[in-house]
């Protein structure tokens, strides 16, 4: 499989970025058994191949939901402008395959699921954007339709 | 002397009778199913793979051993941790596992372990043996009706479980878009362990009964990265050295969940 963004047939929806996203107060696997399942604003699914820059990530409370791909693998991208850990919280196991820096693999290990809702968040993982710019998570192709998904950075997120 | 008698023949028959373990075990149970996931299942046993495979299954047993629940001992004390401050060379430490800074997960037994300066080793305190085929397509609950050396626990502290797997037999056909169909036949003799880290001591402060119940779900994910088509040889999968380690690295990394229960007078 090339690691190219070719085909890439998924369209990331989800909040505006919660700048709020601060304060450290709550277990952030607590906290996404929280919001991974909140409604987020429909959007249209692409069927065709969008570009990387559409299919952007951001931190904050509220779920994305990605739209999946049955036939290839496809990318969505977390762009950031200083080193940071981020925890990243998916609805499915067996989806996110890697972590990539400017389209090299950097390698992910999945920690498991989420232990207070192991249902809801059977995969979790750490992620090191050791240095500034764009990072893509490369996802398998799956015969679900769509990604639930919520990341946080690591030092937290407001309680609220 | 006649006087002490009777406390003589007490104190002997508390010296000399069996003695009972801190915890009897009382029941045990192993779960073992194929359960691909919402990502990969495509139904009558067929799973897609992260190369866009699908992999339908007619056949996939294991042969599992037994389970070995384990202490770690030689430890000389003082090697717990706190994972809010986890020691050199890990980070990010909770849920019962630390990152290492090669990205590995390490739990937090492992890294006790290695506090304690690598004079710490695992031994079997009970051994539940299982010898049996399992059909992971259709499921299996196998009652583990024999513990040894006894059911009575002695004072421990268990704190990992290996699960003995010694032979692995799958028959499937794979297809994708754009290749022939590939028949995949393996019949693999193995010496290997699936693992699990447990917290559960023994000791006169839990329940005099214990029940355990194991469960081991291979998912979806078994077949990935194996490129079926660049192994085909006639229209069959010939699984050389690399991709069987991989298909292995992929079945053992199923994690064996345990739960215990106390029986209740």
């Amino acid at each position: 499989m090339t690691l190219f963004p070719l085909a890439l047939a998924l369209i990331a929806c989800g909040p505006e970025t919660d700048d709020t996203a601060a304060a450290v107060t709550e277990d952030p696997g607590e906290h996404a058994c929280e919001h991974i399942g909140d409604q987020v604003d429909a959007i249209t699914t692409a069927t065709a191949a969008v570009d990387i820059a559409d299919a952007i990530i951001e931190p904050g409370d509220e779920p994305w939901v990605v739209a999946l791909s049955g036939d290839v693998t496809t990318y969505v991208q977390i762009e950031v402008d200083a080193e940071e850990e981020l925890l990243l919280f998916v609805g499915l196991a067996d989806v996110v395959e890697d972590l990539l820096f400017q389209w090299q693999s950097e390698g992910l290990e999945d920690a498991g699921a989420e232990e207070h809702c192991a249902d809801a968040i059977p995969a979790h993982y750490h992620l090191d954007l050791h240095e500034p710019g764009a990072y893509q998570l490369e996802l398998a192709p799956s015969a679900a339709a769509e990604l639930r998904l919520v990341l946080f950075e690591s030092e937290g997120h407001d309680d609220h | 002397m006649k006087q002490l008698a009777p406390l003589l023949v007490l104190v002997a028959g508390c010296t000399f009778q069996p003695g009972t373990g801190f915890v009897t075990l009382s029941s045990a149970q192993l779960d073992a199913a194929f359960v691909p996931g919402e990502a990969r299942d495509l139904g009558d046993d067929a799973v897609l793979t992260d190369m866009a495979y699908t992999v339908a299954l007619e056949r996939f047993a294991l042969t599992l051993e037994r389970v070995d629940l384990q202490e770690l001992q030689g430890a000389t004390g003082g090697e717990s941790f706190d994972p809010a401050a986890p020691p050199e060379g890990y980070t990010l430490c909770h849920g019962g596992h630390c990152h290492a800074e090669d990205g590995s997960l390490v739990s937090y037994a492992e890294i006790e372990a290695e506090l304690a300066g690598g004079q710490a080793f695992w031994v079997t305190i009970a051994e539940l043996p299982i010898e049996a085929t399992v059909d992971m397509l259709t499921g299996e609950l196998l009652t583990l009706d024999r513990v040894l050396p006894s059911t009575e626990l002695p004072m421990a502290d268990l704190g990992r479980l290996t699960l003995g797997l010694s032979a692995l037999s799958i028959e499937a056909e794979v297809t994708a878009s754009g290749v022939e169909p590939i028949g995949l036949l393996a019949e693999l003799d193995l010496d290997e362990a699936f693992t699990a880290d447990l917290d559960l001591p023994i000791d006169r402060d839990q329940s005099p009964t214990l029940s355990l119940a194991f469960t081991l779900e291979p998912g979806g994910d078994l077949f990935d990265e194996l490129d079926f088509a660049a192994l085909a040889v006639d229209g069959e999968v010939a699984l050389d050295d690399p991709a069987t380690a991989t298909l292995l690295a992929h079945l053992l990394e199923t994690p064996v969940t345990v739960t215990t229960s106390t029986d209740t007078p």
